[in-house]
């Protein structure tokens, strides 16, 4: 009885030493809200688990039309920024800005690219704190430069609302 | 062994054993967990709450148009068509290979002698691939279409291809994750070493594979996993469309 009870214990014993130096990914986001607030999501932990918020629109690229604008969120550190990506085929510049607060997203997050970035790269905003707030992104690809920030909000560049 | 001390030292790594489970109980419980990876952000539709409104020619409703198109044995299935305010969207699912961020590249939508560039896209649902099994990815695909009532079938769709776009983390720790979680890259055994510099790029070596595979067909399996494409194209000719 008590050799059974033992070997019981010693089976949650392993399961549970084993579970718990499982090594999973662990993101270690070094900010999170108003501490993320002006900084490189790269940096700072938080694309680790960015996903899009919203809707990816697609941008004229001088090239394949199929650069893409959209807004990225993490929810570890409850930040968000703009991301644009170059999918033209060529070298362009590329700029992105996060559009926020007001009641016609007044405020701005805005980065741009001082020279060309090649095919498949991205430029991308610092964070804004909180996922919650509403956003739209907007962005611009372009094959001469460097492209003026911060870009304006219009339905053929920005997302919508997310 | 005298039996009472044997009682007594049974006793103790009795003890000792749980002493041990509920510390390593505690601790697991304690420690941060991982972050989720998949997310389901679905969002309605633009304009979809007012399409009751609209007079549309096309009158078929259907609750789901499902089509397959297999292309160097790649899957990609079209599981929705359907009108909108402002257009047409279209629901395509494809396999991802890692658990890497995986976009689509949609095609023109055609109709007639008409042809229209997507306008924007937006994820719905996703299963990460973990090493064992593949991922899919659901994604909404929509086509601004200025008179929507002018729109015939049958109408064409197409995915280009779709490919891996680099996360907002370090290059080397994205590709590391990628390759971790691929399970081509797990059959064949691949471990890789990678470099970044800011002026040459990414560098990822192969470091070893299964003896089971040359070291040819390592290289292009780990080639394919960097490359991070997976091409089409996958045309889908659509009858029907949802209102």
């Amino acid at each position: 009885m008590k050799s059974r009870i033992l070997r019981i214990f010693i089976g949650i014993t392993i399961v549970f030493a084993w579970s718990g130096f499982k090594t999973p990914y662990v993101y270690a986001a070094s900010c999170v809200h108003l501490s993320c607030e002006d900084l490189n999501p790269n940096t700072m932990g938080c694309g680790a688990d960015a996903v899009t918020s919203g809707s990816v629109k697609i941008l004229a690229d001088g090239g394949n039309n199929q650069s893409f604008v959209e807004t990225r969120k993490s929810s570890a550190c409850d930040a968000k920024w703009a991301r644009t990506t170059n999918k033209s085929g060529g070298n362009r510049y590329a700029a992105a800005s996060l559009r926020y607060g007001c009641q016609n997203y007044c405020s701005n997050k805005s980065v741009r690219s001082p020279g060309t970035i090649a095919n498949n790269s991205t430029v991308y905003t610092v964070m804004h704190a909180f996922v919650a707030t509403p956003t739209r992104s907007c962005g611009a690809v372009s094959v001469s430069g460097p492209i003026n920030i911060p870009l304006p909000k219009s339905a053929g560049s920005c997302t919508s609302a997310n | 062994m005298n039996p009472k001390i044997k009682t007594l030292n049974i006793g103790i790594v009795l003890v000792l054993t749980m002493i041990t489970a509920l510390v390593s109980i505690g601790w697991y419980i304690s420690r941060p967990q991982s972050n989720v990876l998949a997310e389901n952000n679905y969002q309605q539709p633009v304009g979809e709450s007012k399409e009751s409104g609209l007079n549309q020619p096309i009158t078929q409703v259907e609750s789901k148009i499902s089509q397959t198109q297999t292309v160097n044995e790649v899957t990609v299935e079209l599981t929705s068509a359907k009108l909108i305010e402002t257009g047409v969207q279209v629901e395509l699912c494809y396999p991802t290979p890692d658990n890497g961020d995986w976009y689509p590249t949609p095609g023109s939508l055609q109709y007639g002698t008409n042809e229209f560039l997507p306008d924007e896209f937006e994820f719905i649902s996703e299963e990460k691939a973990d090493g064992i099994h593949t991922g899919k990815r659901c994604v909404l695909v929509r086509y601004w279409i200025n008179n929507v009532e002018s729109i015939t079938t049958p109408v064409q769709v197409t995915l280009l291809s779709y490919w891996a776009v680099p996360r907002e983390v370090p290059p080397c720790e994205n590709i590391m994750q990628r390759l971790d979680t691929n399970p081509q890259a797990k059959a064949y055994g691949l471990n890789a070493t990678c470099s970044y510099d800011d002026q040459t790029g990414i560098a990822v070596t192969l470091s070893e594979h299964s003896p089971s595979i040359v070291q040819e067909e390592a290289q292009q399996a780990l080639d394919e996993i960097v490359r991070g494409e997976v091409n089409g194209p996958w045309t889908f000719t659509i009858s029907t469309l949802e209102k």
